[in-house]
């Protein structure tokens, strides 16, 4: 098992050394998503005012103060230092995005797999469910979600992951479909391995790599949406005390023209995550497909 | 008597981020008007490099060295290959896998007037057609494949198409890469038939590369056995495989099984040394069954030896 | 000497596309009532052009594709009525060694749990399994230091022989070969040849052997049937068929040189070759022409047959 993986991760790491190789814009994205990583895990420590990052302190008498040495990025309506609020929200944006990405990815690696192992009539059956999934849309099903499940952060986790999986479910299956044919998957079907034996041991491997690189580009798409959502219907905040991106942003909205960095620093946050992971993935992408260097409009 | 292709120390490399190599090192070749030349030798052993020198087809990332002239214009001068007018109207290739030479979106008829009217763009509609459909009888395929697409071609029909592709604009020199090596046993000699008699007709000199012996034998005139880059025998066809000089080719022969003899198949011990780790000495000396020590630190050079030349130190001294 | 595997009036067809699936589909047959018997240590060699069936046989053997009609017995039970737990049971004395090694060996596995794969099933003692995989490495000459290898590491040659490894590991009775040198250069074909016919005496093993190159098969096998459109038309011993053809479709297999047009082969008449063949009789392109036996030998053709026989049809 860590032989192979060992061997997957020996391929990503091929593919991003190439990529770093050959584009500079590459190294600015990898090194903003490394700070970000760095940030996401010590942010909380290092943020000066955690009370007022958690959203616990509040000062009216010091609200909406530009920006200033003892705040770096000004004060909110409440008066909490904006910086430390944004560190702390960045936490939980990440944290969150992993979670929805990581099971997503895995999910969908292992269903679209034995979907392709699966006798015809089960094959079809779960295409079609694929395609059903596919086709919802993450918003409104994270706002029908929050109903049943009562507005939680884990309402909003589902419905993304529910929205996410069947991508990657359908990249793996197509991927196994074309494995399954080989004689390396065939002869321990023959010698009577079981299908989880199978897909474990010699489908997944074989597909993991490229799937890896588009899950981490699409972290990018997946924060970006948990930011909407909560910027749409403060799903799973349970008091606007809390820091997420996406409250954050809402909030700041009333007072955009007074007081415009509440609204600007956790947008270019927002942005500056969206894009590094996204740029990330496709950088990559690009480096394995040189037509698109020339032809840039095949890209849409 | 002319040489039509003249190569002269020539070299050919490639180039990456990792390595440089030289698959073929100084290289001496002279190829007579109008006769088949053949390019011998197993995988890896530099004579797909060679032909794809001589048409025209290296990579832009190859490096080449010496000079290779053809039909008296010089066309590689150290790392310049000047091919223009030269590549794929004077000299052509017909690649190994036929699909790769057909277009798949279109008909064999399309392909073949697409290609005549780029070389004869005076003709007329009616004349390209007569023209396609002459190409076709040439190489024995019916009328009907005219409107036939490459996947619905067999094997051997696909191989056909593409060398009347390949005879368009009329070539003197055709580089044939393997052509039989993707076609089942008994269909080779049916394309080795084909192209030996089109030579004959069109006057062609033909560079037939190849791995298979009885093919060797059946359609080339002379055979020159290359090893590790380098010619380590040349000679006539019937001459050199009745009676092999060279260690390799000899070991070559009595490792191919023939379906009339149960002889025992002699294994060559090790495999060819691939580019870049070519042994000091004689290329071959650490597989030769006759190796003694001036082969492991001096490498022999061609020399003629009766009829034909060996690269091999047991023959010249 | 009892036949290891009997294959008896076997058909197996594919469905495939008609023009670029604007039409639909359409059955094509691959194999059209084949019978096959590969006497216990005999070694069976299936000469064909692709497209012929040969590989189509394996498969059937192997249960790789579905059976439409037939029986294929091995040691006297027919396969194809089996329920998958036993059919993986048998699945054990039937080896495998496919044409292309680098298809047949998963890229992302180190060689030894390659190995170890067939033996997964039948739940050895550790210590038994280590001694199998060295055994078979021994066998097949390849340095123990492979184990810890992955497929690119490794040239072509040794990539078969760890194919032929694996497919000896259950210590099978029967081997099926498909191709098995076609990729390789001349010395290493060399090679793999002779390792093979070491084992067969080694292990006493049978083998089912198939190719398009009738110099390696008469190298190897004992007995030759010819393949042509999904029908044998030939089988018999090696030296007989090889030495004096009687099949015309077998005289040019073994005379390549000789052949001054094109080969047809149809799918809609009775002989495969009726269209081309010079001897051509109304009867080959109606009738199915029967076996005629000579010795242990026998010939599809109605050429061949008595008048009695011929006469029955006409």
């Amino acid at each position: 098992m860590t032989a192979q993986l060992y061997s997957t991760l020996q391929d990503i790491f091929s593919m991003i050394k190439k990529t770093w190789r050959k584009r500079i814009v590459f190294r600015v994205a990898c090194t903003t998503i490394a700070l970000i990583a760095l940030l996401a895990t010590i942010g909380p420590y290092v943020a000066p005012y955690p009370g007022q990052g958690i959203g616990i302190e509040i000062d009216r008498t010091k609200a909406l103060q530009p920006p200033s040495l003892e705040h770096l990025l000004g004060t909110d309506n409440l008066g909490r230092d904006v910086l430390s609020r944004i560190l702390f929200a960045l936490q939980r944006a990440i944290t969150s995005c992993i979670v929805v990405v990581f099971i997503s990815f895995l999910l969908g690696l292992f269903v679209g797999s034995f979907m392709a192992l699966a006798p015809k009539y089960l094959e079809i059956l779960l295409s079609y469910a694929v395609e059903l999934l596919l086709a919802l849309p993450s918003v409104l099903l994270a706002a029908l979600l929050a109903i049943i499940m009562g507005g939680t952060y884990e309402s909003i986790v589902t419905a993304l992951i529910v929205t996410w999986f069947p991508w990657y479910g359908r990249v793996a299956y197509l991927q196994a479909r074309s494995l399954r044919e080989l004689d390396f998957v065939k002869i321990p079907i023959y010698y009577g391995l079981p299908k989880w034996y199978i897909v474990l041991k010699h489908i997944a491997p074989n597909i993991v790599a490229p799937m890896l690189i588009e899950a981490l580009s699409d972290m990018g798409s997946v924060v970006l949406e948990i930011s909407t959502i909560t910027f749409l219907f403060g799903i799973g905040i349970r008091s606007i005390e809390e820091p997420d991106l996406g409250m954050i942003i809402a909030y700041s909205l009333r007072d955009l023209t007074t007081a415009p960095w509440t609204f600007i620093a956790p947008a270019i946050t927002l942005t500056i995550i969206a894009i590094s992971f996204t740029l990330f993935g496709e950088l990559i992408y690009e480096q394995y497909h040189p037509v698109l260097k020339k032809r840039w409009w095949l890209w849409f | 008597m002319v040489l039509v292709v003249e190569g002269k120390k020539l070299c050919v490399g490639y180039e990456s981020e990792e390595t440089a190599l030289w698959v073929v090192e100084n290289l001496d070749i002279g190829v007579e008007q109008g006769i088949t030349y053949c390019l011998m030798g197993e995988s890896g052993c530099g004579k797909s490099t060679i032909g794809n020198a001589i048409a025209g087809l290296l990579p832009p990332y190859a490096k080449t060295g010496g000079e290779l002239i053809i039909l008296g214009k010089k066309v590689i001068d150290n790392n310049n290959r000047m091919f223009n007018g030269i590549r794929g109207k004077i000299v052509v290739k017909i690649p190994q896998d036929p699909s790769s030479a057909l277009n798949p979106f279109m008909t064999i008829g399309g392909q073949l007037s697409l290609a005549i009217r780029n070389h004869f763009p005076n003709l007329t509609d009616k004349e390209v057609k007569e023209k396609t459909l002459e190409l076709l009888s040439e190489v024995r395929l019916d009328k009907e494949v005219y409107d036939l697409y490459p996947h619905q071609l067999s094997g051997g029909m696909k191989q056909r198409a593409a060398i009347s592709l390949a005879l368009v604009p009329e070539p003197k020199i055709v580089v044939a890469d393997e052509p039989t090596s993707a076609l089942d046993a008994y269909l080779r000699f049916t394309i080795s038939s084909l192209l030996k008699r089109l030579q004959k007709e069109w006057e062609l000199t033909m560079i037939f590369i190849t791995h298979d012996i009885s093919i060797a034998k059946h359609a080339c005139d002379i055979v020159s056995v290359i090893y590790a880059g380098r010619i380590v025998e040349l000679g006539k066809a019937e001459d050199i495989f009745n009676t092999p000089k060279h260690p390799y080719l000899e070991l070559l022969l009595r490792a191919t099984p023939h379906r009339l003899s149960r002889e025992k198949l002699v294994d060559i011990p090790g495999i060819p040394p691939p580019p870049g780790r070519y042994p000091l000495g004689c290329k071959f000396h650490p597989r030769c069954p006759y190796v003694f020590d001036r082969c492991k630190y001096e490498e022999p050079s061609l020399s003629k030896v009766n009829n034909r030349m060996v690269r091999c130190w047991r023959y010249n001294e | 000497m009892s036949s290891i595997l009997k294959i008896e009036d076997l058909y197996v067809s594919y469905i495939v596309p008609v023009g670029n699936l604007r039409y639909g589909y359409k059955k094509v047959w691959a194999v059209k009532g084949v019978d096959l018997e590969v006497p216990q240590g005999i070694a069976l060699g299936i000469v064909g052009g692709s497209g012929s069936g040969k590989s189509t046989i394996l498969k059937a053997v192997l249960g790789f594709v579905k059976v439409e009609k037939g029986r294929v017995k091995f040691k006297g039970v027919d396969l194809t009525k089996l329920r998958s737990k036993e059919r993986i049971e048998v699945a054990r004395d039937i080896g495998y060694v496919p044409q292309e090694p680098s298809q047949a060996i998963n890229p992302k596995m180190k060689i030894r749990d390659i190995l170890v794969e067939p033996l997964k099933p039948i739940k050895l003692q550790k210590n038994e399994i280590e001694k199998r995989i060295l055994d078979v490495l021994e066998t097949l000459d390849l340095d123990p230091i492979v184990e810890n290898m992955y497929a690119k590491e490794l040239s072509g040659g040794m990539l078969q022989r760890i194919a032929i490894a694996r497919a000896i590991i259950t210590k099978p009775s029967l081997l099926l070969l498909d191709e098995p040198t076609s990729n390789l250069d001349i010395s290493i074909q060399a090679q793999i040849l002779n390792m093979l016919i070491d084992l067969r005496q080694d292990l006493k093993l049978t083998y089912l052997f198939v190719s398009h190159d009738i110099d390696v098969v008469s190298y190897i096998a004992d007995r030759i049937a010819v393949i042509a459109s999904g029908k044998i038309v030939e089988e018999g011993d090696a030296e007989k068929i090889l030495n004096e053809p009687l099949h015309p479709y077998t005289k040019t297999l073994i005379n390549p040189e000789k052949i001054t047009e094109k080969i047809t082969l149809s799918n809609n008449s009775a002989c495969p070759i009726a269209s081309w063949c010079s001897w051509r009789l109304e009867l080959c392109l109606t009738t199915q022409p029967p076996k005629v036996w000579v010795g242990n030998s026998y010939v599809v053709c109605w050429r061949y047959a008595e008048d009695s026989k011929k006469s029955m049809y006409q």
